[in-house]
């Protein structure tokens, strides 16, 4: 992810150690210059309660001992294969990557490269947090093109729906086709987009091929529901859907906006 | 709230259409309550010089372009009543079009008009279906009376209709007979999952020339009627003049509420929303039971129909 202020790391971060400590994973937060109390601050802030998993070493916010890419990927692989042992799902590991900056850019790529091939191998998952002051553009662009397709706001992937966090707007994006077979999975995503998201959430649809009724009733009643003078948002939507939620007259719900058109 | 009320209105002339309406639309205004009029352009005409100044206080559409189909007309009856259900009783005159009619489209205005008396029931509308005996058939204007369990001829008085048919009856009727059996040799296709039928329906409308966007309406369609019916089935898609057909053919038990299909999604989950979907997209959707299962058969518009909105 890129970020330029915390206020932004919240949505992202918040969500993806609390769900991991909730759920059975370990979690390992690097922190570069920042001093990891100020990153346990910030945790508690967020409302993760963070001591009692960090007096049972289950989460473990530390500063990185070295910035040799290749030494960092191998102590990644080495706390990643610990946490299985230890019984645990896989590591969920986060990290400030400023230290690139200082280390040039140069074996970026590769680096990141090393990383998203431990992450396949399922022992481990992250996200590594670019702020936007540090990095050239261009930089996080080629870093953006690694990270297509693979990064860490897949929220449900199978094989008809796959559905990602969103950032910039918040919210989720859906692709595929909505069914009964995955309608529990876009239920869980809207739910906890719902939670994570103080302001509007925006649901992109722009890829979804097909969604039949009790898919868009899950949206619709998720935008009734929603509260606190807020709206879901769907945009894009497909002909096709628009045309659906017209027909059946729930184009009027209350806190359901189309392609982002006036508020209800 | 009131309770329903559904007369018909047989007139040989305008003069007897306007002693009847005139009072009808008048009484309503003068109580606040809302008033719609669904008849042909002459009606309109005729009401809109009869009630004068007053003719601006009621709602109208030309009745070819209120519902196009029965299950459309069905739902659009029942928002008009939604968006009013603050009011106990809200009057609806409403006249089909019947002149013209091919025979299985007549049978289909009738059975939706008993099956008004179903739909509607619970509701406080207030409906008189004008019948012009100078145009529409004898046994249009005699159906009539078995689908409106009243008559009206001044607008007011309710005049028990003497051959009322129960609507589960009638409508039971109208479905006897067999649909006509699918053309030998059509695509028959096993369908285990919902996912295969859906695609295999885009698949054939787009092959046939319909456009990105009907293909997908349609595959909705099928997929709502398919998921009604329950897996597995088995499906057969043909195209004959007017329409692309899609039969569903499945184990389940009869499907026994015969105007499934025809109130829309409110606000809980139904069994039934999905047949209103697949209804409401298709020109038409017909249901036969018999002890090895259940038919649905649904048909479409083709890619060479001209109308345009």
């Amino acid at each position: 992810m890129t970020y330029s202020d915390e206020a932004e790391l919240e949505p992202v971060l918040a969500p993806f150690v609390s769900e991991g400590l909730a759920g059975s994973d370990k979690v390992l937060y690097f922190t570069d210059v920042t001093h990891p109390a100020i990153v346990t601050g910030l945790l508690r802030a967020w409302g993760v309660g963070p001591d009692a998993y960090i007096a049972d070493g289950r989460l473990d916010v530390r500063q990185m001992e070295t910035t040799d890419p290749d030494l960092l990927v191998d102590q990644l692989a080495d706390a990643a294969r610990q946490a299985r042992a230890q019984g645990y799902r896989a590591l969920r590991v986060t990290g400030e990557m400023s230290w690139a900056v200082r280390e040039g850019t140069a074996r970026l790529a590769a680096y990141e490269t090393k990383v998203q091939t431990l992450f396949d191998t399922g022992l481990a998952m992250g996200i590594c947090q670019y702020d936007r002051r540090l990095f050239q553009p261009v930089v996080l662009a080629e870093l953006q093109r690694i990270h297509q397709g693979r990064d860490m706001d897949l929220e449900f992937d199978g094989a008809l729906l796959r559905i990602r966090r969103t950032v910039h707007p918040p919210g989720i994006r859906v692709e595929g086709e909505v069914d009964a077979n995955t309608l529990g999975e876009l239920n869980k995503a809207l739910a906890s987009a719902v939670l994570r998201q103080p302001g509007d959430v925006h649901v992109d649809l722009g890829e979804v091929s097909f969604i039949d009724l009790s898919g868009l009733r899950a949206l619709v009643d998720t935008a009734a529901r929603i509260g606190d003078g807020r709206s879901l948002v769907l945009d894009p939507v497909p002909e096709h859907v628009l045309q659906l939620i017209k027909l059946i007259g729930w184009d009027g719900t209350p806190g359901l906006r189309l392609r982002g058109g006036d508020p209800r | 709230m009131s309770e329903m009320i559904h007369q018909a209105s047989l007139y040989g002339s305008d003069a007897e259409f306007l002693e009847m309406a005139v009072p009808f639309i008048r009484d309503g205004l003068a109580n606040g309550e809302p008033v719609m009029v669904t008849t042909t352009s002459g009606n309109l005409e005729l009401l809109g010089e009869a009630l004068g100044d007053d003719a601006r206080h009621v709602d109208y559409a030309e009745t070819a372009y209120f519902g196009r189909r029965t299950a459309q007309r069905a739902t659009a009856f029942l928002r008009y009543w939604q968006r009013y259900a603050d009011h106990k009783r809200v009057r609806i005159l409403a006249e089909p079009v019947w002149s013209g009619k091919s025979a299985r489209d007549v049978l289909a205005w009738k059975r939706m008009e008993s099956g008004l008396n179903l739909i509607l029931a619970g509701t406080g509308v207030w409906m008189i279906c004008p019948y012009d005996t100078r145009t529409v058939g004898a046994d249009v204007a005699r159906d009539a009376m078995r689908t409106h369990p009243s008559l009206s001829s001044d607008g007011r008085q309710i005049e028990p209709s003497p051959t009322y048919a129960d609507p589960v009856d009638f409508i039971g009727q109208c479905d006897a007979a067999p649909l006509p059996e699918a053309p030998r040799g059509c695509l028959t296709v096993a369908i285990d999952d919902l996912q295969d039928v859906r695609r295999l329906v885009a698949e054939e409308g787009r092959r046939r020339g319909l456009t990105g966007e009907r293909a997908t309406m349609l595959a909705v369609a099928v997929h709502e009627a398919s998921r009604y019916l329950g897996v597995p089935l088995s499906a057969r898609i043909w195209e004959r003049f007017g329409a692309l057909v899609c039969d569903l053919r499945g184990q389940r038990g009869p499907i026994s509420d015969p105007l499934a299909g025809f109130r829309p999604p409110g606000p809980e989950e139904r069994q039934e929303d999905g047949l209103w979907l697949a209804r409401q997209v298709c020109e038409y959707v017909d249901i036969r039971s018999d002890d090895s299962g259940c038919t649905i058969r649904l048909q479409a518009a083709t890619s060479r129909l001209q109308e345009s909105a």
